[in-house]
This record gives C-alpha cells, sequence and structure tokens, in this order.
C-alpha cells in the first residue's frame, strides 16, 4: 500500500468517524504513521466509539501507539511514539536528534548526515512558516518491510491560507502546495523557498521515497516517476509524509541542497 | 578576538532560530569586534541553517572568522558563495 492509498484510507475512516462519531478499525489490517498520526492528531480528546479491529495484534499496535504519546520509547524498538514539536526553541534540536537515534541516525535512509538535513529542513520549514500551537511526529522503521516511514502533522495556518494571508495569488490549493515545493515564498530574502524541495529532492529523487503533502483543500503526491496533485475534502492544518526504502547509501546531499524546484515529472 | 565553540550550543545545526540565536545572542552583544566562530564537533547541517547564517554574517558589523569546520559542514556553506575564501582552518 502506497502513501497516498494509506492517506485515503486515513481520510475515509476520518470522514465515517465525523458522520458517525466512531472510529472503524474493524477492516484495518496494518496502519502506518501517515494514517494513525493524523486520526490521533484530529480525534485526541474527543469522545467517540471505537470499533476495535479482529485481530489482537493490530489492536494493541494502536494501543501502544496512541498510548505513548511521552515521547519515550523502548530502546529496541523500531517505533518512535508519538512526539510533540516542542515551541520551546532550545528544546527542539533534542527532540529532532532522539527521533534520529531510532532510525540508527538515518543509517540505513542516506546517512546521518542526509537524515538530520531532510528531518531538520522539514521541521523547521513547520516552525518557519506554520504558525502552530501543535505539532506532532511520529515514525517507524520496518526491517522486514524494508522502508521507514515519518510523518509530521501540525495545526497551523496551512500552506494555502499562509499564501492568501501574503497575497500570493492560486487557484486550487494543491496550486499552493505545489508551488510551495518548487520555491514559492512568503519569505523575502535571496534564495529562500528552497528548503523543502531540496529535501524532497533528497527524499525522492536521491533516495527513491514517496513524499505527500496534504494542507487544507490540497494533496501533493511524489514519487521518482510523478507528481500527482488531489482536491480534498479538508484537512486541518498540514501533514507531511515520506517513506524510504532501506538501504546503506550515503546520499551525496549537497547535489540537492541547491535545488530550485521539485526534479520530478508533474502528471 | 572571541572564540564561540559552536558545539557547545548543538552539534547538529538545523534551524534557522539557531543561527539567528548565535548571532542575536552571543556575536551581536560581544564587545569584540573581531569573532571567531570554532565549528569542532558539529556534526551535521541544513540548507536552512547555512541560508541563514550567511545572511546574517553578510548583514553584521562584527568582523567574523570560522574555523575548524568539517568538510560536510563546509560544503552546506559553500553552497551560498564564499565563506570558503573567509576561512582561516577548514579542517581537523
Amino acid at each position: 500500500m502506497s502513501l497516498l492509498e494509506e492517506y485515503k484510507r486515513f481520510e475515509e475512516i476520518y470522514l465515517r468517524y465525523k458522520n458517525e462519531n466512531k472510529i472503524d478499525f474493524s477492516t484495518i489490517n496494518f496502519v502506518y504513521p501517515s494514517f494513525i498520526l493524523p486520526l490521533y492528531y484530529l480525534t485526541h480528546g474527543k469522545n467517540c466509539k471505537m470499533v476495535p479491529n479482529k485481530q489482537e495484534n493490530v489492536n494493541s499496535y494502536i494501543v501502544s501507539v496512541l498510548g505513548n504519546i511521552t515521547g519515550n520509547k523502548n530502546n529496541k524498538s523500531t517505533l518512535c511514539p508519538i512526539t510533540f514539536l516542542p515551541k520551546d526553541e532550545s528544546l527542539k534540536e533534542k527532540v529532532i536528534e532522539k527521533f534520529s537515534s531510532v532510525f540508527e541516525n538515518g543509517k540505513y535512509s542516506g546517512g546521518q548526515n542526509a537524515f538530520l538535513s531532510y528531518i531538520g529542513e522539514i521541521s523547521d520549514n513547520i516552525y518557519q512558516h506554520s504558525k502552530f500551537s501543535n505539532a506532532y511526529i511520529l515514525g517507524q522503521r520496518y526491517p522486514s518491510k524494508k522502508f521507514i516511514e515519518i510523518c509530521i502533522v501540525d495545526n497551523g495556518i496551512t500552506i494555502p491560507k499562509n499564501f492568501e494571508e501574503n497575497k500570493i495569488i492560486f487557484e486550487k490549493d494543491y496550486e499552493a502546495i505545489f508551488n510551495a515545493i518548487n520555491g514559492t515564498t512568503t519569505k523575502k530574502d535571496f534564495q529562500r523557498g528552497y528548503g523543502l524541495c531540496s529535501s524532497i529532492n533528497m527524499i525522492v529523487k536521491g533516495l527513491n521515497g514517496e513524499f505527500l503533502i496534504a494542507s487544507r483543500k490540497g494533496v501533493v503526491y511524489i514519487t521518482p516517476k510523478e507528481i500527482k496533485t488531489y482536491e480534498i475534502k479538508m484537512f486541518k492544518g498540514t501533514l507531511i509524509a515520506f517513506r524510504i526504502p532501506l538501504s546503506e547509501h550515503k546520499l551525496d546531499i549537497y547535489k540537492y541542497a541547491d535545488s530550485k524546484g521539485v526534479q520530478i515529472q508533474k502528471v | 578576538m572571541k572564540i564561540i565553540i559552536i558545539s557547545t550550543l548543538t552539534k547538529n545545526l538545523l534551524f534557522r532560530e539557531t543561527a539567528d540565536k548565535i548571532f542575536d545572542e552571543i556575536i551581536e552583544k560581544s564587545s569584540d569586534n573581531l569573532v571567531c566562530i570554532d565549528f569542532k564537533n558539529t556534526e551535521s547541517i541544513t540548507r536552512s541553517f547555512a541560508h541563514q547564517y550567511m545572511i546574517r554574517k553578510n548583514h553584521s558589523k562584527k568582523q567574523i572568522k570560522e574555523i575548524n569546520i568539517p568538510t560536510n559542514i563546509l560544503k552546506m556553506f559553500e553552497i551560498f558563495n564564499n565563506l570558503k575564501k573567509n576561512t582561516i582552518e577548514m579542517k581537523y
């Protein structure tokens, strides 16, 4: 199941929750961060019914993910539990470094230099632009499936809203996202606006991964072969998720650091 | 000359705010006009940190020199032009 299919599955379960006030896990056989984190983010603290899965291991996994939001991980675990991105700037490096340790400091996902570069860049982008009050990160390494998946959500103003406030013109929300990943920025300094696209190029082009951004009513999904854009009903905030196949290849991040756009064809 | 050991603040140079903090809270408050930044033991850097550092350096009235920049950190700075020619010592 691709990252996009996983997001669509989250959306389907979430829309049913909105209509029926219950979260139905009965048909879910496996959950990834891009499914469970937005669900947690949009429903925690709300009074709703849960329909459990028939498989006990799925239920216990969901409980283990949702029940552990301390950011503390078991040393042997391949899961980095739901972790708050702190507003306090003196703590944020520590959170990212701790998160990085679950992924063996990027040993199988581009190397330490690459891992901290793209995860730091994506996090910095949230701090710089989103004006969030709550943001969370969740990730897991899947040794048998041979990939890592990381998901970050924030309840900030979203990319389209940020553009609107800065009078940057676009028609559809997915166009705003597409433009944001290709260098359109609300910041005025020379050479700004390319941090996100350099990270996407590292992950997708350099490490053969998948990348998805949902923000307000738009989704942009990027694979090594294509970029796809979609209109969605609504995501209250911004979600960024990516998957990287496990490999010991050390990425030359400097090839991508001065990217001036996502180097993938849009379809 | 005042020497600032950057790795005592953070070994991973990830955020624009961290670059701002180094300038606002240390470099610009220093009474010395020549400030030396020692990058020894720093491990990683983002494009954003390097960019913000260069912006702040170019806007600062202080004379700022860098020493002991690990190769991987230096390569990122080089993307934003002329750090190399202002560097006293590039390797450790």
